[in-house]
């Protein structure tokens, strides 16, 4: 992870394990197939970070 | 319902039935609308970040979790190769499908092989972790990074 971050003067982010990372998948993306989707409010994308256990500053998507 | 939910519509149900993403022409044809109009709606559908297009262009690029370009993420589902944007979309593919998939691709950290695999809507155990480097309130601040 620090080789991958110096290479690209990139700070580290957050580290999750895969499975966290596919229930977030499973839930962010949930009816984006279907014709009458509507982008999530940033209170509801807070709300499935929340739900699959980020918190913290790096998923705070506005004050 | 408007042109453009109708044109975000086709361009999921294109991408999910051939893993590629369709044409102005094509998505003329299969809303049958003018592809001014087409275009107009797929500009829109950009600006609003529902679909990602090449700078300049109508082209799709991105449809998340699709990508209409080659990525390191190939995403195997039956006899349909789509190719995710990032690890995060190589898992978000198989559950938006309900398909099992397989995606082997190589740590972007250290290039050991790597395997993910969706049986049954679940992913089976691996001590693969994913690294978001971008915090979400940026992720679109330069999307290909992302």
């Amino acid at each position: 992870m620090e080789r991958w971050c110096a290479k690209r003067k990139q700070a580290r982010g957050e580290v999750m394990p895969a499975a966290q990372c596919y229930e977030l998948a499973r839930r962010w993306y949930s009816g984006r197939l279907e014709r009458d989707f509507e982008r999530p409010t940033v209170r509801e994308m807070e709300a499935t970070f929340r739900a699959v256990g980020l918190t913290g500053e790096f998923w705070r998507l506005e004050g | 319902m408007s042109l453009h939910r109708e044109v975000r519509f086709e361009v999921y149900r294109h991408m999910v039935a051939t893993g590629a993403a369709p044409t102005v022409e094509e998505l003329s044809d299969a809303v049958g609308a003018p592809e001014t109009d087409v275009e107009a709606a797929l500009r829109r559908l950009g600006a609003d970040r529902q679909l990602v297009l090449v700078p300049g262009t109508t082209k799709i690029w991105m449809a998340h979790p699709f990508s209409a370009v080659p990525t390191l993420f190939p995403v195997r589902a039956g006899d349909t190769t789509y190719r995710a944007n990032c690890a995060w979309d190589a898992m978000a593919i198989p559950a938006l499908l309900g398909r099992d998939a397989e995606t082997e691709t190589r740590c972007p950290d250290c290039s050991a092989p790597l395997r993910l695999v969706t049986r049954d809507g679940e992913l089976e155990p691996t001590d693969a972790v994913v690294h978001f480097a971008v915090p979400p309130r940026r992720f679109w601040v330069n999307i290909g990074f992302t």
